[in-house]
């Protein structure tokens, strides 16, 4: 499901930990990818991660530091 | 010609189902699930890759969506996502380059090593080095990512070996176990012999593997009409013919088109962003091209194509365009008895390269104006996102021309 909303991210050690999104806090309990493009001279990073049973696609924008949460999926 | 006795020093890595394994790493739901990266969602999508679980339950990639979820109407179906395929393929590479540096990738999910000049080369230690590079993998870029890895005198063989056993596999073909395999193969297991090239075997009484290692060469060069013949027999036996580079000769660009369209003007913006795509790749690599090409397959099966040789080598965007357009007018009225053929595909390509290094002028246009608009475009959508900005006519061509991976070689994957 697209969502594509601002969230606020904890990171540690160069991996998200967890993921505040609608006044919830969501603990990433498994990093499936990470990788990375670039639109023009914009870097980003995506974080395909887990937190219990729903499946987040994370963006983040090096440009202005935003996270975004772009999708999520819920036990499929 | 006898088997080549020399000890195997050619590995090659293909990365199993890869785009559909990659969206399981990606997402651990997915995983132990049978899933199809398509290129469109929809019924008559065309499956890309297919995951070993939907391989297993007999979906296979070509197959339309609707076919696949027919044999096995659980099948999850996922658009591709480019970006992701190519960081696993940079990081797959980079892996390697610890291994060797004297390595080619074939395309996004293969790999070729020579590690002829490996130190203390011997067979198990050429085994032992798969299998670290397959922990490794796991370790380092995915648990869900696996390789199937061959090894063998040359790089033809060693891409057998890799596809004798998937997912996971590791197997040799040398001088001691090459007829147990030949015996277990059909012609059509091998890489480069179809229905077509089987049947000109077969018009020369070979029919298994191990007849056409067999073969004398005369009798494939008459099966083939040609010096293929003696590769063949060269690669059979165990030595290298493949270890050939080709440089480039053209660029192109194609879209597979989901709706029915058949009419220029839906068509020519299609063209246009097609040909401001191919054109941005070929300034970048610093060429300019004076012949230009247009493919058009329908949906009925049927297929048109022209190449054109223009006035003088072009860059710009817009010259490309004008030329293509022509082909596509002379195209049109070809179908106009033919109506309800709607176009499947449209591919445009560009030949007859040559490097940018200097600017022939001419009298009647101002080619420095030209290269001055053509670079501040290039520089803008460097700087802001490709198609940031573009010609208007190509806006409608954007729904349609999404970012893909092609096959071959993945010249765009080093970004």
């Amino acid at each position: 499901m697209n969502i594509n909303e601002k969230v606020t991210v904890g990171m540690v050690n160069d991996s998200p930990k967890y993921v505040l999104w609608r006044g919830r806090n969501h603990t990433v309990t498994q990093i499936g990818l990470h990788h990375i493009f670039h639109e023009g001279k914009t870097l980003y990073h995506i974080f395909s991660v887990t937190a219990d049973t729903l499946f987040m696609r994370l963006k983040f924008d090096t440009d202005n530091l935003y996270w975004t949460l772009e999708e999520t999926e819920s036990g499929i | 010609m006898e088997f080549n006795s020399a000890p195997s020093t050619v590995m090659h890595i293909d990365l199993n189902s890869c785009f559909a394994t990659i969206e399981q790493q990606a997402n651990p739901f997915l995983r132990g699930k049978p899933i199809a990266v398509a290129a469109f969602t929809t019924d008559k999508g065309c499956i890309l890759a297919a995951s070993v679980e939907a391989k297993r339950l007999g979906v296979k990639t070509g197959m339309k969506v609707m076919d696949g979820k027919a044999i096995c109407p659980k099948l999850i179906v996922l658009l591709p996502d480019p970006w992701k395929y190519r960081n696993v393929h940079l990081k797959l590479r980079n892996l390697i380059a610890d291994y060797t540096s004297d390595f080619a990738p074939k395309s996004i999910d293969e790999f070729v090593l020579n590690l002829k000049d490996y130190m203390a080369l011997k067979e198990p230690f050429l085994k032992a080095i798969a299998q670290e590079i397959k922990g490794r993998i796991k370790r380092e870029i995915g648990e869900w990512l696996t390789v199937s890895i061959g090894i063998a005198p040359n790089r033809y063989l060693a891409k057998v070996a890799a596809g004798l056993r998937k997912p996971d596999g590791l197997d040799e073909i040398n001088q001691s176990n090459f007829l147990d395999i030949y015996l277990k193969l059909k012609l059509t297991d091998l890489t480069g012999i179809r229905e077509k090239n089987a049947a000109r075997l077969n018009s020369m009484g070979i029919y298994s593997v191990l007849d056409f290692y067999r073969a004398p060469v005369w009798r494939l060069k008459a099966a083939f009409h040609s010096i293929t013949g003696l590769y063949w027999h060269t690669r059979l036996s165990g030595y290298e013919v493949d270890n050939v580079e080709y440089g480039r000769r053209s660029y192109g660009n194609s879209v597979a088109i989901g709706a029915n369209l058949s009419k220029i003007e839906e068509l020519s913006p299609i063209l246009a962003r097609l040909t401001e795509k191919m054109c941005s790749r070929l300034r970048a690599a610093g060429f300019r091209a004076c012949g230009i090409h247009l493919t058009i397959t329908h949906k009925d099966g049927s297929w048109w194509h022209k190449g054109r040789l223009m006035p003088h080598s072009c860059f710009d965007s817009r010259d490309f365009y004008g030329a293509a357009f022509r082909l596509l007018l002379e195209a049109l009225p070809a179908q106009a008895g033919n109506p309800k053929s709607p176009v499947l595909n449209l591919a445009i390509s560009c030949f007859g390269l040559e490097k940018s290094v200097s600017t022939q002028l001419n009298f009647f246009d101002d080619v420095p104006k030209e290269e001055n608009l053509t670079r501040a475009v290039d520089n803008i959508n460097e700087k802001w996102g490709d198609f940031t900005l573009g010609s208007a006519r190509s806006l409608g061509g954007a729904r349609v021309v999404l970012d893909r991976i092609a096959f071959g070689l993945p010249a765009d994957a080093d970004a």
